[in-house]
C-alpha cells in the first residue's frame, strides 16, 4: 500500500504542488517569480472559460499532428525508395546525418523568409524537427528485422511498396510507436520556440505564442497556464500512445522486436 | 499509508523549503551586507547599445560620467540586454538595479504587481512604417488580412502603431492582429522581396536599411514621431524598487548623470555622434539628424495617455495614472 | 536431363573468401531431383549443404555452375521454389494462423473466394484446424512450423527447399512433425529437397538421400544414397 502510494505520479505530483504553493504563499519565493498554484489553476479555469486558448492549443496541437503524420509519409516513402534503390540509403543517411541535429530555431529565419509567416511555414519546422532522426530510427528498425523476413518476402516477390507498407511497418510497429512519441515531443518543442521567436498577433496563433505573449506583457501567471496546458496535452498524447502500444504491441507480444 | 510514511513526506517537504528558504534568505542577507558597509555597494545598469533611446548611458559609460557623481565606494557594473522583456524580468529578479525598459514593458509590469519604480523618461523612440506595396500610402490602406511586421510585443514600435491607429481613428483592435512578430533583419528582406508582409514597422536603426531600399518599392508610409512624444513613448529610467528605496543616493547620482548628458547634448552632438554612428553601423549625419529632431528628455508627458490606450487594447487591466505612483513627486513631468 | 526432372544442379562450385584465403565449401556439384522426390541432405556443419540450399532458392549466387528448375535458369528468389527456414519465429505476429497461411496466396492474386478456400484447406492439411484464429504468440514452436510449412506450400512451388525444418524443436514435437510432414509431402506429390544434420532423420524423410562427405585424404566428396531407410546407420556417417 505504501509502496504503491509512493510509486504513484499524482502522489508526487500533490507533494510538488502543496510545495509549490506555499513556497509562494509565504514568500519565500517573489510571487512575481513563481505566482502561487492555486492562482494560477484559477487564471487557467477563466481562460477556458473565455475559450480562446483552446483555439491556440488546438492550432498548436493540428500543427504537431499534422506534422507528425507528414512526417510519417516521407519516412516510409524513404523507406521503400531505400528497399529499391541501395544506393539511396547511403544518400539518405547521409542527409539525415547532416539535417537531423540541426535545431528547427536555426533554420526558421530561412523557412520564414521562403514561406512566409503562417501554418505553412510552422509545419515546415515541425516537419524538419521530426522527419530525420524518425527516418534514421525507422531504418535501423527495418535493419533490425531478422533475416528470416527479408528471405521470406523475397521468396514471395513482395514489391517494395507492399513490402514496407503491409509487413515492415508492421514488423516494426513498437518502433514506429516510439518514434512517434519522440517526435512529439520533438514538435511540441519546436513548435513553442519558434512561436516564441516568430509569430502572429491576435487570436490566432498557438501556445507557443501565447507563452511568448504573456512574458512579453509581463504575466507570469498566464504562462504557467501555457506550461500547465503543455504539459497536460503531452500526457495526454502519452496515453494515446500507451493505449495504441496495448491494442497492438502487447496483444501480438511483439517480443523480437523490444530487445 | 502508515503514520511513519507520513512523517517522512513532511520532514521532505519541510527540508525542502528550508534548503530554498536559506538560499533567497543568503542572498538577501548579501544585500544587506553590501547596504551596511558603504563600501561594498555595486549597482548593475544596463544600457542597450543598440537602441537610440538609451544613448544617453551609452554616453555617460563612454565618458566616465558615473563614476564622477556615485557616491564613495560604489562600483557600477554594466549589462547590454537589448530586449525590454529581458531587462524587465532580471530586474524583478534583482540581476539589474537600474536599466532603461521600454516604458510600455514598465506599465504592463507594474500592472502584473512587479516591484519596479519609474526614475524619469529616458528618450524618444524613433519608429517608421515601411510598405512594399504601390496602393498602400497610409496606415489607413491596410487590409483586414495583411501582415506588416513588428520586432517585438510590448515594445515602442507596438506602441507607436497604437498609438498613431489611435490618433487616426482606425480600428486598434483589428490592427492589432495584423501585426506579426519577426525579427527586423528578416522583416527587411522580405519588404525586399515582397514575401508576405505588406508593411513593416521599424525603429532605429533598421529603418535605415528600409530607406536605402527606395528602388526596390519599398517606401515609408508613417513617422510616428508625433504620437512618440504626444504619448511619451520610448524608454523610461527604472529601478528596482528595493533597490531605489534602500538606495537613494545612487538613484540620485544616476539621475545627476542623465541630466549632464542632457544639458551638454547640443555641445558634445559632433563628438557623441561619432560614437553612436560607430556603434549603430550608420552614417554620422544620420544620427545628427536623429540627435537633432529628438534630443534626450527626463520629463514624462504622455503617461497617462499611453495608459488609456494599452488600456482600450486589453494589454493593461486598468488605467495607469502617473499621479498614483508612490514616488509621483520625484518623478520630472 | 530426364523428363521428369523438376530440378538439375549442374557443376554447381561456391567459396567463401575470408581475410587471406578461399574456402571452397561446395565443389563441383551435381545432380537432379524428379518430380514428387524428396532428396534428403546430410552433412556435417558447416559444410555447404545449406549454402547450396540457399543458392538453389536464389539468394546466393554460386561461383560457377546453374540451377535449373523445370528447364529454365533459377537465379532469383521466386515463388516457384519456396525456401523453409528452421527458425520458426517467421509468422507475422498481427495475423492469425489461416490469415498467415492466406499472406503467401495473396501474392497468387487468384481472387477473394479462392484464397479464402486455399488458405482452409491448408490450414486443414497441417491439422490446425481449431487454431484457425489463434495469433502466433499463442502457439507452440511445432505449430508455428506447421503455419510456415503451409504457408510455403499454398503457393504450390514447383520446389520446396526446407533447412533443417525441426532442429528448433523438442524431441516429441520433432517425431510427430516429421511424420506428418512426410505424409503431407507424399500427399501432395511435393518435389523437396530436405536438409538435415540428422542421420535418423534423413533417412527417415528423404526417398533419395545425398551426403556432403570426404574421401579419405579429407577432399569433399559426394555419395548419393538410393533408399537410404534400408542403409545402415553406421555406414553412412562413415561417409561424413
Amino acid at each position: 500500500m505504501k509502496e504503491k502510494i509512493l510509486r504513484s505520479n499524482i502522489f508526487w505530483i500533490v507533494v510538488i504542488i502543496i510545495i509549490w504553493e506555499s513556497v509562494s504563499r509565504l514568500g519565500i519565493i517573489s510571487p512575481y517569480v513563481l505566482p502561487p498554484f492555486s492562482k494560477v489553476v484559477i487564471q487557467l479555469v477563466q481562460e477556458l472559460q473565455d475559450g480562446s486558448i483552446v483555439i491556440q492549443v488546438i492550432n498548436s496541437f493540428r500543427i504537431v499532428l499534422l506534422g507528425l503524420i507528414i512526417s510519417l509519409i516521407i519516412s516510409i516513402i524513404v523507406l521503400i525508395l531505400c528497399d529499391k534503390f541501395k544506393n539511396f540509403e547511403y544518400f539518405t543517411r547521409t542527409i539525415c546525418n547532416i539535417l537531423s541535429p540541426l535545431p528547427s530555431v536555426a533554420i526558421l529565419p530561412i523557412v520564414i523568409i521562403w514561406m512566409g509567416i503562417n501554418d505553412n511555414a510552422m509545419l515546415v519546422l515541425v516537419v524538419h524537427s521530426v522527419v530525420w532522426p524518425m527516418i534514421i530510427n525507422l531504418m535501423e528498425k527495418v535493419q533490425s528485422i531478422p533475416t528470416v523476413y527479408h528471405e521470406l518476402l523475397a521468396n514471395l516477390q513482395i514489391g517494395s511498396i507492399k513490402k514496407v507498407l503491409c509487413v515492415y511497418m508492421m514488423l516494426i510497429l513498437p518502433g514506429v510507436i516510439a518514434a512517434m512519441r519522440i517526435g512529439c515531443a520533438r514538435a511540441w518543442r519546436s513548435i513553442i520556440s519558434s512561436e516564441a521567436i516568430f509569430g502572429i498577433i491576435g487570436t490566432s496563433g498557438g501556445l507557443g505564442m501565447y507563452i511568448y505573449v504573456n512574458r512579453a506583457y509581463g504575466n507570469l501567471t498566464k504562462v504557467m497556464v501555457g506550461i500547465i496546458l503543455i504539459i497536460l496535452v503531452s500526457v495526454i498524447i502519452d496515453k494515446i500512445f500507451v493505449a495504441l502500444e496495448k491494442l497492438t504491441i502487447k496483444k501480438w507480444r511483439m517480443s523480437y522486436e523490444r530487445e | 499509508m502508515n503514520r511513519k510514511s507520513i512523517l517522512v513526506i513532511v520532514i521532505l517537504a519541510v527540508i525542502i523549503v528550508a534548503i530554498i528558504a536559506s538560499v533567497v534568505l543568503q542572498n538577501n542577507k548579501g544585500d544587506e551586507n553590501s547596504q551596511g558597509v558603504a563600501q561594498e555597494r555595486t549597482v548593475v545598469i544596463n544600457y542597450n547599445p543598440d537602441n537610440y533611446a538609451s544613448a544617453v548611458f551609452q554616453i555617460a559609460k563612454e565618458e566616465g560620467l558615473m563614476e564622477k557623481y556615485m557616491p564613495e565606494g560604489v562600483k557600477v557594473e554594466w549589462t547590454t540586454l537589448s530586449s525590454a522583456s529581458d531587462i524587465r524580468d532580471a530586474m524583478v529578479s534583482g540581476e539589474i538595479d537600474i536599466g532603461t525598459p521600454g516604458i510600455m514593458a514598465y506599465m504592463t509590469a507594474i500592472d502584473n504587481g512587479m516591484p519596479l519604480t519609474l526614475m524619469s523618461f529616458y528618450g524618444y523612440a524613433t519608429v517608421m512604417a515601411y510598405t512594399n506595396q504601390d496602393d498602400i500610402n497610409s496606415l489607413a490602406d491596410f487590409k483586414a488580412g495583411d501582415q506588416i511586421s513588428i520586432s517585438g510585443l510590448a515594445s515602442n514600435p507596438q506602441a507607436a502603431y497604437l498609438a498613431a491607429l489611435k490618433e487616426e481613428g482606425l480600428n486598434v483592435q483589428e490592427y492589432n492582429t495584423m501585426l506579426v512578430k519577426i525579427p527586423n533583419t528578416e522583416a527587411i528582406s522580405m519588404l525586399e522581396t515582397k514575401n508576405q508582409i505588406k508593411g513593416s514597422i521599424l525603429s532605429f536603426s533598421a529603418n535605415l536599411k528600409a530607406d536605402a531600399l527606395s528602388d526596390k518599392g519599398v517606401k515609408k508610409i508613417r513617422d510616428f514621431s508625433d504620437v512618440i512624444e504626444k504619448y511619451s513613448i520610448g524608454t523610461a529610467l527604472i529601478a528596482n524598487t528595493d533597490f531605489y528605496n534602500e538606495n537613494q543616493d545612487i538613484c540620485e547620482a544616476v539621475r545627476k548623470v542623465q541630466n549632464e548628458v542632457i544639458a551638454n547634448w547640443e555641445k558634445d552632438m559632433d563628438k557623441n555622434a561619432q560614437l553612436l554612428a560607430k556603434q549603430y553601423d550608420c552614417d554620422v549625419e544620420d544620427v545628427i539628424d536623429l540627435m537633432k529632431n529628438q534630443p534626450p528628455t527626463d520629463k514624462v508627458t504622455g503617461y497617462n495617455d499611453l495608459a488609456q490606450l494599452l488600456y482600450d487594447v486589453d494589454m493593461l487591466s486598468k488605467p495607469l495614472k502617473l499621479e498614483d505612483l508612490p514616488n509621483y513627486d520625484s518623478i520630472p513631468r | 536431363m530426364s523428363e521428369n526432372s523438376v530440378l538439375k544442379v549442374e557443376n554447381l562450385t561456391h567459396s567463401y573468401k575470408d581475410k587471406k584465403n578461399k574456402k571452397i565449401v561446395i565443389k563441383d556439384l551435381s545432380f537432379e531431383v524428379d518430380r514428387g522426390e524428396i532428396l534428403s541432405i546430410i552433412g556435417k556443419s558447416g559444410c555447404g549443404k545449406s549454402t547450396m540450399l540457399k543458392i538453389v532458392a536464389g539468394f546466393l549466387s554460386p561461383d560457377s555452375g546453374k540451377i535449373i528448375v523445370n528447364g529454365k535458369e533459377h537465379k532469383k528468389p521466386t515463388r516457384n521454389v519456396m525456401y523453409l527456414q528452421q527458425n520458426y519465429e517467421q509468422l507475422f505476429a498481427w495475423r492469425n494462423v489461416v490469415k498467415n497461411i492466406s499472406y503467401s496466396i495473396e501474392q497468387l492474386k487468384l481472387g477473394k473466394e479462392e484464397t479464402k478456400k486455399r488458405a482452409e484447406y491448408y490450414t486443414h492439411l497441417v491439422e490446425l484446424d481449431e487454431y484457425k484464429e489463434a495469433y502466433p504468440n499463442t502457439l507452440s514452436g511445432g505449430q508455428k512450423q506447421r503455419v510456415a510449412f503451409a504457408r510455403a506450400l499454398a503457393v504450390e512451388p514447383d520446389l520446396i527447399l526446407m533447412d533443417e525444418p525441426f532442429a528448433a524443436l523438442d524431441a516429441s514435437t520433432r517425431d510427430k512433425l516429421q511424420e506428418s510432414t512426410k505424409r503431407i509431402i507424399k500427399e501432395k506429390g511435393q518435389t523437396v529437397l530436405f536438409v538435415s544434420h540428422n542421420i535418423k532423420e534423413a533417412q527417415y524423410i528423404g526417398d533419395r538421400m545425398l551426403v556432403f562427405g570426404s574421401d579419405k585424404d579429407g577432399n569433399i566428396k559426394y555419395y548419393f544414397i538410393e533408399n537410404p531407410q534400408e542403409q545402415d546407420k553406421e555406414e553412412i556417417k562413415k561417409l561424413l
